[in-house]
């Protein structure tokens, strides 16, 4: 019947009609009756009233009944029970008025002839009105029982809902949008930062909000308690806030009141207390989620920062102690030792300096990769040329596979950085080195593949452990290592990844590839037009 | 002369191998070479060394576990290599018979002297009783009498068994585990503070100065080391 339009908080609110569609009715202006919506319940009540007085007619033509005003009553009972007591006070004077008409003596006239027919005229309109406003109340309380079952029922979704928010900020959204519709007036909430309120919700979020409901709120915050409920506050539109508090104020929440109105009614007031809270709940439970989300990721990135020196400090040892190995032995025993010796010493200790290089490289390199901070230079970069480099440098580093490099025929330029693709190369090309075992061989190979370019790593080593494989490429995480010793960091593939990214590539792990054996690592970059 | 002394290093990483093989064979050493701790103990079975140089840090197997199983056969001297700061497991290699340590990154002169004292003490093992000099200070242990250059050093009964124990073990670590149950018994392995008292007053009478040790060598966390003696009974090899 009376459609509820939610949004505007000025709209009157509904008359008491349509059962049970919001909580809007559960105040209704005392006039409400009188104005366009009551017309039904009125035309009911004389549609009820006109067939009391044919079933009394058709009642007395068979039988002289004595007490027909009984049957007046029943239309006064279905008014009361159906739409309230004042359409059944409107039911008991129109029945008074057709029970006069048409039944007292002399008939089809308003006037009363005998004395104790007037007597039993007036007993009959009081019995009216009191049935009248005995059923009429009866379905009020009905009414109301079913709006509390319903507005407890909201407000458990309400707070199931706001329990289930892990960020403040959409709690107090959704806080400020519930109270501007259980209340259908305009609702701010305002948090404290060091002392001074701002306002970090609002429903509807452009109401204006001036420096005088400020402070109003600030009195609010600063007593802790209801503030502006008072009537006859000079501003035209003022505000009405409430303390949110959990162990202490946090801040206040509060509503549009029309000063010509006075305070709000007590159930809206227990309703708003009510939302209160459980905004102050959720908002503590927030908070702490937040808390406990960010404790999570400090503890995390002390795990990786742990992680990464004991990384540093095992894995720069070896590099260390052969160079520390290697000078000490020049120094004490260089006159005792023949001349190839002492050269092959001295070129250890370049070599496993250079080592040491490449680690620190690598680590400077995966610290800008995880700041996201890589800075990409891109130019033409021929791919036989940067697969030509990671060979030289990984036999420059003491890899005694041998390699094969395959490159398609007409392969364009691909447009990258030549030293952070070169560098993610070689990591691969180390990778696969250290993992492989010293007799593998180690193919590089680049082709087309539709609007990109395949660049792959292939060994035909024992493998990943398919446990490891789903890892590869995350840092420090290490596979079994063969032959030429364990030196890494476990950050090589995690650095090319981070390089191919930077690049909008991606990059894959397949093992083993044929047989039982090798390792296929794939990247694979986008192929941009070159220039004519 | 008889064969070149034989010295298999146990170490994974061939950058080890690459410096210390052309120093040990410059020392007339003849190298054996382990990777892996299975390949360690098949060469001490089959091909027995004199004196093994181990890496802790294996591959396949535990450096620990190494020591163990080849003691079950053999007393050939072990010197391990590991990282300075993981005390309790070179105190465990020392415990299942490991002779020496030595900590990684180490200088090639320190290896060589453990290798000397690990070598000398075997050969004593079986021989006379030792007099070990060091600077002018000379200790004998069967007439239980210390001097330095020619004066005698009075000591009382423990501080006298204290440093028998190290000189016995002349140039070797000696735990302090070791140290206490020789000299106060099984009862006291655990009373370090004793030591620490009594190497105090020992050092305040055979240091020349006192306050930097060089004949009672401290190792951190693991023991006392009595320095290699001057006139080593064992030259070193060629």
């Amino acid at each position: 019947m009376a459609a509820i339009s939610p949004l505007s908080p000025r709209t009157k609110p509904t008359p008491a009609v349509d059962g049970l569609s919001g909580l809007g009715r559960r105040f209704p202006s005392r006039l409400a009756w009188f104005e366009g919506r009551a017309l039904g319940p009125c035309v009911w009540s004389t549609v009820a009233v006109a067939l009391a007085t044919l079933t009394g007619i058709g009642i007395t033509s068979f039988a002289p009944l004595p007490n027909v005003s009984m049957v007046f009553l029943l239309a006064v009972v279905f008014s009361a029970t159906v739409f309230g007591i004042w359409p059944a006070l409107l039911t008991s004077v129109l029945s008074f008025l057709a029970y006069n008409f048409f039944f007292i003596e002399p008939h089809y006239t308003f006037s009363v002839s005998q004395p104790h027919e007037l007597l039993a005229l007036f007993i009959f309109l009081i019995i009216a009105v009191l049935t009248a406003i005995l059923a009429g109340r009866a379905r009020l309380q009905a009414t109301k029982a079913i709006e509390r079952a319903w507005a407890s029922r909201r407000l458990y979704e309400f707070a199931r809902r706001l329990s289930s928010l892990g960020n403040p900020q959409e709690v107090l959204d959704g806080a400020v949008l519930q109270v501007h519709h259980e209340l259908r007036r305009a609702s701010v909430i305002l948090l404290a930062d060091r002392g001074s309120l701002a306002v970090a919700a609002a429903c509807p979020p452009e109401h204006a909000f001036g420096s005088d409901a400020l402070s109003v709120a600030q009195q609010a915050y600063a007593r802790g308690e209801l503030t502006g409920a008072e009537p006859g506050t000079a501003a035209p539109m003022s505000w009405l806030f409430l303390p949110l508090r959990q162990e202490r104020t946090v801040g206040v929440i509060g509503v549009v009141r029309n000063p010509t109105e006075g305070p709000l009614e007590p159930e809206a007031m227990t309703l708003l207390r009510t939302l209160a809270e459980l905004t102050s709940t959720a908002l503590e439970r927030a908070r702490l989620g937040q808390e406990i989300s960010s404790a999570r990721t400090a503890a995390e990135t002390e795990r990786m920062r742990n992680i990464l020196l004991s990384s540093i400090s095992h894995d720069f040892r070896t590099p260390l102690a052969s160079v520390l190995g290697a000078a000490t032995s020049l120094i004490d025993y260089g006159a005792k030792l023949p001349e190839t010796a002492r050269r092959d010493l001295l070129v250890q200790v370049k070599d496993e300096a250079e080592h040491l290089d490449g680690m620190v490289r690598n680590l400077l390199a995966m610290t800008r990769v995880e700041a996201h901070a890589l800075e990409v230079n891109k130019d033409w970069v021929a791919v036989r040329a940067l697969f030509d480099h990671a060979a030289s440098v990984a036999r420059r580093r003491g890899a005694v596979q041998t390699f094969g490099v395959i490159v398609e025929n007409d392969l364009p330029f691909v447009r990258a950085d030549p030293t952070l693709l070169g560098q993610a190369l070689t990591n691969l090309v180390g990778n696969a080195t250290r993992h492989a075992g010293s007799k593998a061989h180690v193919t590089l190979e680049a082709r087309r593949d539709g609007a990109g370019m395949l660049l792959s790593v292939t060994d035909d080593g024992p493998g990943i452990p398919a446990k490891i494989l789903p890892h590869v490429f995350e840092r420090f995480v290490h596979g079994p290592t063969l032959g030429d010793g364990g030196q890494s960091t476990g950050l090589g593939l995690a650095i090319a990844k981070g390089i191919v990214e930077a690049h909008q590539g991606t990059i894959s792990a397949e093992s083993p590839v044929e047989g039982r054996r090798g390792t296929r690592i794939t990247v694979r970059l986008p192929l941009t037009e070159e220039p004519q | 002369m008889t064969r070149a002394t034989r010295v298999l290093v146990v170490d994974d990483e061939p950058a080890i191998h690459r410096f210390l093989t052309p120093v040990l064979a410059a020392h007339n050493y003849e190298v054996l070479r382990a990777d892996t701790g299975a390949d360690a103990l098949q060469l001490t079975a089959v091909d027995p060394p004199d004196v093994v140089v181990l890496d802790l840090g294996l591959p396949d197997l535990d450096g620990k576990d190494v020591i163990a199983r080849v003691r079950a056969w053999s007393d050939v001297p072990i010197v391990v290599l590991s990282a300075r700061e993981r005390e309790g497991e070179k105190i465990a290699a020392l415990d299942l018979g490991a002779d020496d340590f030595v900590n990684k990154p180490f200088g090639v002169g320190e290896l060589m002297a453990r290798l000397r004292a690990a070598l000398r003490h075997r050969m004593q093992r079986s021989g006379e009783t030792p007099v070990v000099r060091i600077n002018g200070l000379e200790i004998d242990v069967t007439r239980r009498r210390v001097t330095r250059d020619g004066q005698e050093i009075k000591l009382t009964p423990r501080e006298f068994d204290l440093l028998s124990v190290l000189a016995r073990h002349a140039g070797k670590v000696v735990t302090h585990k070791h140290i206490l149950n020789a000299v106060w018994g099984p009862a006291h392995e655990q009373d370090t503070q004793y030591l620490r008292t009594y190497v105090g007053q020992l050092r305040q009478k055979v240091e020349m100065d006192p306050s930097d040790p060089s004949v009672i060598l401290t190792e951190p966390g693991i023991g006392y080391r009595l320095a290699e003696p001057s006139d080593s009974l064992v030259p070193e090899p060629g």
